[in-house]
């Protein structure tokens, strides 16, 4: 009994889902279909790769308000990487959509490193700046409009399905669902359980302490924002592929739900813990509010309130919860 | 006279872990009442039950003839019950007298606006008083440390308190601001206030305390007039036994040099041409006043700070250290002097933190931790050193400063350190840890590891040095044979002046 109560002040962050998703199947009889919860599994994934990112530099005590801006320029610029490659096939597609989001997003990233460990610009005014000159670069290089004429092959990533049946002609499992699961995993993969891993909670931890125990905390730091800025980029390139054209005012706003999924998860916003699995929590309570609240169609308006209450409750709970313990 | 504070019969409990059973004791007037036990005793907790912070689960608090229950330190404070915390709450970049009246600030008549000119008069005069050197004016941030201790002893003065707690107040500061802190101890006291005082140095309790309680595991072992008890049967009282050999001093053999320093002179000039050799086999002391520039000298050789001239070798050969990490691969380990800014991952296992610096040589698999071996190494080092803890996944916090300190000992022996640097290494833990502690470093020297000690503790550096080497403003003032040296002589070297010696 001690130990159940004791699990579930640890993690009601899961309890807050499995809640969530009960009540919206109760109130709407399309919550649990087949077809909802693989279209709910899509809508995460963007949102979950940004997070997956953002919870390497906010374990570091740092914080990158750039993803969204980033993740739109990583967007267009596979877009018009695209439009080279009329005839592609969905291999090259896939190459095209990875290597750009592993070139904007480690420009990005190195750029937000280098200001952050060399010139000593606080994390939260070098990422406003990447913010702010990621999406004037976007305008910039796609004159204001958005990239059109992609052949098929490049929405494959971003739009396709694997399973295809009588009652869903079009596949069950989303292609862009799968994709986000392994890269996910794997970088949890490298947080938990390697040496690269450690370092950045130690770092984050106290970084005084990490440095005198010979690691190199500016190499951790640059390595976790080019990591953060290629998770944002990725989500990018998905976003134009499931789009099939790449849009220069995409992902506006998306790295305000990447933080609030994180903090969500219980990363602590002063640095030292947190863990990318639990930001999924956070990821997936916020897509659920979305999904839920669409099936009950109510305004659009509405949602971003409440999503907004529901983060200022769920920390407030959280941090009542610690302070008990 | 009667006590102007008592507590009665009590008792707190934090999650079925009792950290208090049932004490009970009286607090004078004019009087100071000192508290003595090991880390763990309970001390801490009492004067959080005092000053408001934590609530008693059981007994009550009488203050004035009156039972109180304080919600908050604001409160207590409003009461008359200030707390001088250990680390200081000074705000850096206020003055003084901003800080004096923090909380407490002056407005003009019938004005919202701050009297900035009555406040800066207020506190000058204050500080006149205390016959200190300090200007109202000055930013914090420029005061030395035993300067803000002064600060916050002006702030306790301004709110005219009648009970003043201090812990540890004499932990960061040499012994000539120690006697700068006791002049305004005696200026307390002749104002009647009740003084209570949190020490381990038992030296301050027989020169300044009237009273002394000692603290066991919660409970109150018992209260002594000072005049009428001895520093054996304290200790012995303490630690419910009597500890013979306190600094077990071990004939140690200088065996091969380790270290060589020649030259060495920092950037902002913190040091000036600083020569010594250190050997395998033996503890090398760095005496000296707070600020003489041993830390910096440290940091130096670990390569945690740039300096412009000088080389040093390490088993006879020059190195050239840019930053910590080669200093590790060169087997020098660095035990800083404030663990919890410096020292730990506070919110961390004690396993991460044991393996922290020895995690890259250890994890050969891709990169891959090792969580086997991380548990191993660990515990069998909690073993070794006899760390007080239920597991080695406790949260470090949660220990006692001996323990914590034990855990950074644990850290570098498993690093493989030969050279060991131990800065302040037994400030703020208790007479009990200490000797547990002199014992590793001993097991340590006689394994043919070399140890460096900066301490500001003149017992301790006697105690355990073979050669002690005391510094001033930033140089080398002499060495000394643990035979010379005396309290007498080292205090000399580290004060005087003139540079005739």
């Amino acid at each position: 009994m001690e130990k159940l109560k004791a699990w579930l002040k640890k993690n009601m962050v899961i309890v807050f889902l499995i809640g969530l998703c009960i009540g919206f199947g109760v109130t709407t009889d399309t919550f649990f279909t087949t077809k909802n919860v693989m279209n709910l599994t899509s809508q995460m994934a963007i949102n979950a790769l940004l997070a997956t990112g953002l919870t390497y530099v906010i374990i570091l005590g740092g914080i990158d308000i750039s993803v969204g801006s980033v993740a739109a320029l990583a967007g267009v610029f596979s877009a018009m990487v695209g439009l080279l490659f009329p005839e592609m096939s969905v291999f090259m597609s896939i190459i095209i959509l990875v290597v750009s989001a592993l070139i904007i997003g480690g420009v990005c990233g190195f750029f937000n490193g280098i200001m952050i460990t060399k010139f000593k610009v606080v994390p939260m005014i070098t990422t406003l700046a990447t913010m702010t000159i990621a999406r004037g670069a976007t305008y910039i290089i796609t004159g204001g409009t958005a990239v059109f004429g992609l052949p098929s092959q490049f929405s494959w990533l971003g739009a396709g399905r694997l399973l295809t049946t009588d009652s869903h002609p079009n596949g069950i499992i989303p292609i862009i669902t799968l994709f986000t699961v392994i890269v996910v995993a794997l970088m949890h993969v490298l947080l938990s359980q390697t040496v690269f891993g450690r370092h950045v909670y130690a770092t984050g931890s106290n970084l005084q302490v990490a440095h005198l125990s010979g690691i190199n905390t500016n190499r951790v730091i640059m390595k976790s924002h080019i990591l953060c800025s290629i998770m944002a980029a990725l989500g990018g390139v998905l976003v134009a592929s499931k789009l099939q054209n790449g849009q220069p005012g995409a992902c506006e706003g998306y790295e305000m739900y990447a933080i609030a999924s994180t903090v969500l998860g219980g990363t602590s916003l002063s640095g030292g813990s947190g863990s990318v699995g639990r930001a999924m929590f956070g990821v997936a309570i916020i897509a659920v509010i979305n999904n839920g609240m669409n099936l009950l169609s109510i305004s659009s308006y509405w949602q971003k309130v409440v999503i907004g209450s529901i983060i200022l409750l769920a920390v407030i709970f959280d941090m009542a919860q610690k302070k008990k313990a | 006279m009667n006590p102007c504070l008592q507590v009665k019969n009590i008792s707190k409990r934090f999650l079925g872990v009792k950290a208090l059973t049932d004490v009970s004791m009286d607090f004078y007037p004019g009087e100071m009442h000192c508290l003595l036990g090991e880390n763990g005793a309970g001390k801490s907790t009492l004067i959080k039950i005092i000053s408001g912070v934590y609530d008693a689960t059981e007994g009550k608090i009488i203050y004035n003839g009156q039972t109180v229950s304080f919600q908050n330190p604001r409160q207590a404070l409003d009461a008359g019950i200030s707390v001088i915390h250990q680390e200081l709450s000074i705000a850096n970049d206020l003055t003084v007298a901003e800080n004096i009246f923090l909380g407490a600030e002056q407005r003009q008549d019938f004005k919202m606006l701050l009297d900035r000119k009555r406040m800066n008069k207020e506190a000058q005069n204050i500080l006149d008083f205390m016959k200190v050197d300090i200007k109202a004016t000055q930013i914090a941030r420029e005061l030395t440390a035993a300067q803000q201790q002064m600060v916050e002893i002006a702030k306790v003065m301004t709110k005219k308190s009648k009970v003043v707690i201090m812990d540890e107040p004499t932990s960061s500061l040499s012994e000539h601001e120690i006697n700068a802190l006791f002049e305004q101890i005696d200026i307390l006291k002749k104002q009647n206030v009740a003084i209570i005082y949190i020490t381990h140095r038992l030296k301050e309790m027989f020169l300044m305390g009237e009273k002394v309680t000692v603290l066991r595991d919660g409970y109150k072992v018992d209260t002594f007039q000072i005049a009428d008890v001895t520093e054996k049967e304290l200790v012995a009282s303490m630690v419910g036994r009597e500890i013979k050999d306190y600094y077990n001093r071990q004939e140690h053999v200088a065996k091969e040099e380790l270290l060589r320093v020649e030259g060495l002179t920092g950037k902002k000039g913190e040091f000036k041409n600083i020569n010594f050799v250190a050997h395998a086999g033996e503890i090398v002391g760095f005496a000296g006043l707070v600020g003489a520039g041993r830390t910096e000298v440290m940091e130096a050789i670990f390569g945690a700070r740039p300096f412009t001239q000088g080389k040093i070798y390490v088993s006879g050969k020059e190195v050239s250290f840019k930053s910590p990490i080669d200093a590790i691969n060169a087997h020098i380990g660095f035990v800083t002097e404030d663990r919890r800014r410096t020292g730990l991952m506070l919110n961390a296992m004690i396993k991460n933190n044991v393996v922290l610096p020895s995690l890259t040589k250890n994890c050969k698999k891709c990169g891959f931790l090792n969580l086997k071996w991380e548990k191993d190494v660990s515990e069998d080092y909690v073993n070794k050193l006899k760390v007080r803890t239920p597991g080695i996944s406790t949260v470090i916090a949660n220990l006692s400063g001996g323990n914590q300190q034990k855990v950074i000992l644990a850290k570098w022996l498993l690093a493989d350190s030969k050279i060991l640097i131990l800065d302040e290494p037994t400030r703020g833990i208790d007479v009990n840890a200490k000797s547990e502690f002199y014992a590793l470093m001993n097991a340590f020297v006689a394994n043919g590891g070399c140890i460096i000690m900066v301490s500001s503790e003149l017992p301790e550096v006697l105690g355990n040095s073979d050669r002690i080497i005391v510094m001033r403003e930033g140089e080398i003032a002499g060495e000394l044979h643990y035979k010379d040296a005396t309290e007498q002589n080292v205090i000399e070297l580290a004060s005087l002046h003139s540079k005739s010696t």
